[in-house]
């Protein structure tokens, strides 16, 4: 994987968490509707778990 | 059981923690970023969402949720960072073979044997976890264990056969892939609880920041009990959160890791586990729990049911619903797997598949009990509680015993098979503390009351406040023993080689 691919999978990595715990505090501002927050959670999670499992590695502490 | 029956016994144990025999080497140490890494996702588990909401149920205040959980969580990176990580850093040595030393190859048999039992309770209580997500999405109500039902139906039990099946298939298969897709799961499990209860909040009737303190103290944590549940105060907050890790800490099970670390002061890292898995998603948890019993008895439910899927799903939907499947598979995983190791001890001919499915069975059994997880704060505290001895006697034999003119690790110096000294301690040590808890909690211990001095009659422990006590009975009854058994042995045996 070349550093910029993986820039760029990290980039939507940390978007998604941005997805997935944003909208919250926008229902708690009256921003959105809980139902919109639920889609965008899981809009988030896709993001995450479709670009994480790329750039994450294993580390080994003796487990 | 024959010399050569128990001979084999240990020398299978030994065989299997072989490959980690030799201390760690100077080039294959971590720093800061690995073990902040390690325990911030390792200690963010489908647990969190039971452990959270029991402290609603067990009626404790804003104040003893906010406050206690930060002492105890203190007192556990405290632990971590002064009691394991510099006997970690100086041994470099797993905690099987510091046990093996101090205690003898047969009690380090029997911990094995026993720690795996109770990996399978807790790996069943993370596929009940995983269940009452999973059966939520096809319509099967989770069992209400305060409202009575202490048996699951038959389709629940269906679904947590299958969840349990999935889990020990692939614990059988290996866990590195599964290890590596856990570390993806861990960074994003946080979010969610946040996410979850920050959406949650006004549902409750908060509205603005200033107006938490008050709601908190109103609707989440009221300081009033739920109905059948035993009050809970600012003390068992700090004895849970300092419990719940004790036999990693105290109890020194993570000597296993933090032998990798550079400096001992790295055992600070922990903090990262500790307050955002025990702290924040416990706090999360415990609000998600307080909105769904609020939403259900608004909608005339008298009994609700704050099952992890349950609240999860009112706080995040349906990625909080993969939060809880997650959460307790990547967890329950490695720990079917360590229960698997460790039951291949004592079943010598069998097949390493077979021991874990066996586990498996354990675990499937245990996640169809409801009581598991309504009791799961009592379980945790009874497994704390029950392993720290032996890392008590570690962290002693380590400092206090040169200091003493005690040789350390008499036991491998010896040739010993049992260090009596250390079942004294292990064994004396819970069961003193256990006969204290039970003589005002169980109606077959009161004669005790009778027979204690007045004083220990007077004495009303409860297990969550018993991580002190039990730590100096087991040091004490250890280290009493261990003079006379050094004392009683020639001289020429004792002196000279204490280090």
């Amino acid at each position: 994987m070349t550093q910029q691919t993986r820039r760029i999978l990290q980039t939507i990595s940390f978007l998604g968490l941005v997805v997935s715990v944003l909208p919250a505090f926008l229902v708690f501002g009256g921003v959105v509707s809980r139902q919109t927050h639920a889609h965008l959670m899981v809009a988030g999670m896709l993001m995450w778990f479709g670009t994480a499992i790329f750039w994450i590695r294993r580390d080994h502490l003796g487990q | 059981m024959s010399a050569g029956e128990r001979s084999t016994l240990v020398e299978r144990l030994d065989a299997l923690y072989e490959y980690d025999r030799e201390p760690v080497a100077a080039d294959k140490l971590y720093g800061w970023r690995t073990f902040i890494a390690m325990f911030s996702s390792e200690h963010i588990a489908g647990t969190e969402f039971v452990l959270g909401t029991l402290l609603v149920l067990h009626g404790v205040t804003a104040f003893d949720v906010f406050v206690g959980l930060a002492v105890g969580n203190l007192l556990a990176v405290l632990s971590w960072a002064f009691m394991c990580a510099p006997v970690a850093v100086r041994e470099r040595l797993t905690i099987y073979w510091q046990i093996r030393k101090i205690a003898g190859p047969y009690l380090t048999v029997v911990y094995s044997g026993l720690f795996a039992l109770i990996l399978c309770l807790l790996a069943g209580s993370m596929v009940n976890v995983s269940t009452t997500a999973v059966s939520l999405t096809v319509d099967i109500p989770s069992p209400n264990y305060a409202a009575g039902e202490t048996v699951p139906s038959l389709p629940w039990i269906l679904v947590a056969v299958g969840v349990g099946s999935v889990i020990a298939v692939l614990a059988v298969l290996g866990f590195e892939r599964l290890a590596h897709f856990a570390k993806v799961v861990a960074p994003w499990m946080p979010f969610v609880f946040l996410a979850g209860a920050v959406a949650s909040l006004p549902s409750l009737g908060v509205t603005s920041v200033g107006n938490f303190w008050a709601v908190a103290n109103e609707k989440i944590w009221t300081g009033v009990p739920q109905e059948g549940q035993i009050p809970y105060g600012f003390w068992h907050c700090v004895g849970l959160a300092w419990l719940c890790n004790i036999a990693q800490h105290m109890g020194m099970g993570d000597v296993t890791i933090f032998r990798y670390a550079r400096k001992w002061q790295i055992g600070f890292a922990s903090a990262f586990g500790m307050f955002i898995g025990h702290y924040m998603a416990w706090i999360c948890s415990g609000v998600m729990c307080a909105a769904f019993v609020h939403a259900q008895r608004a909608a005339g439910v008298a009994d609700p049911n704050p099952t992890p899927g349950n609240i999860a799903m009112l706080g995040a939907g349906y990625a909080g619903i993969v939060c809880v499947v997650l959460a307790g598979w990547t967890t329950a995983n490695p720990t079917l797997y360590r229960a698997g190791l460790a039951f291949q001890v004592a079943t010598p001919n069998w097949r390493r598949w077979a021991v874990t499915l066996m586990a498996g069975v354990i675990m499937v059994v245990t996640a169809c009990i409801p009581a598991v997880l309504a009791y799961l704060d009592r379980i945790v505290a009874y497994y704390g509680l029950f392993f720290m001895p032996l890392g008590a006697f570690i962290f002693i034999d380590f400092w206090l015993f040169p200091r003493l003119g005690l040789m350390r690790n008499y036991a491998e110096r010896k040739g010993l098979l049992v260090s009596w000294p250390a079942a004294i301690g292990w064994f004396g040590s819970f069961g003193i503390c256990f006969l204290l808890y039970a003589k005002d909690q169980y109606a077959g211990f009161a004669w005790l009351n009778d027979r204690l001095p007045r004083f220990l009659a007077n004495y009303r422990a409860d297990l969550f406040l018993q991580v002190l006590p039990a730590w100096l009975i087991a040091v004490t009854l250890y280290t009493l023993c261990c003079l006379v058994q050094q004392k009683l042995s020639s001289p020429s045996d004792v002196g000279g080689d204490l280090a």
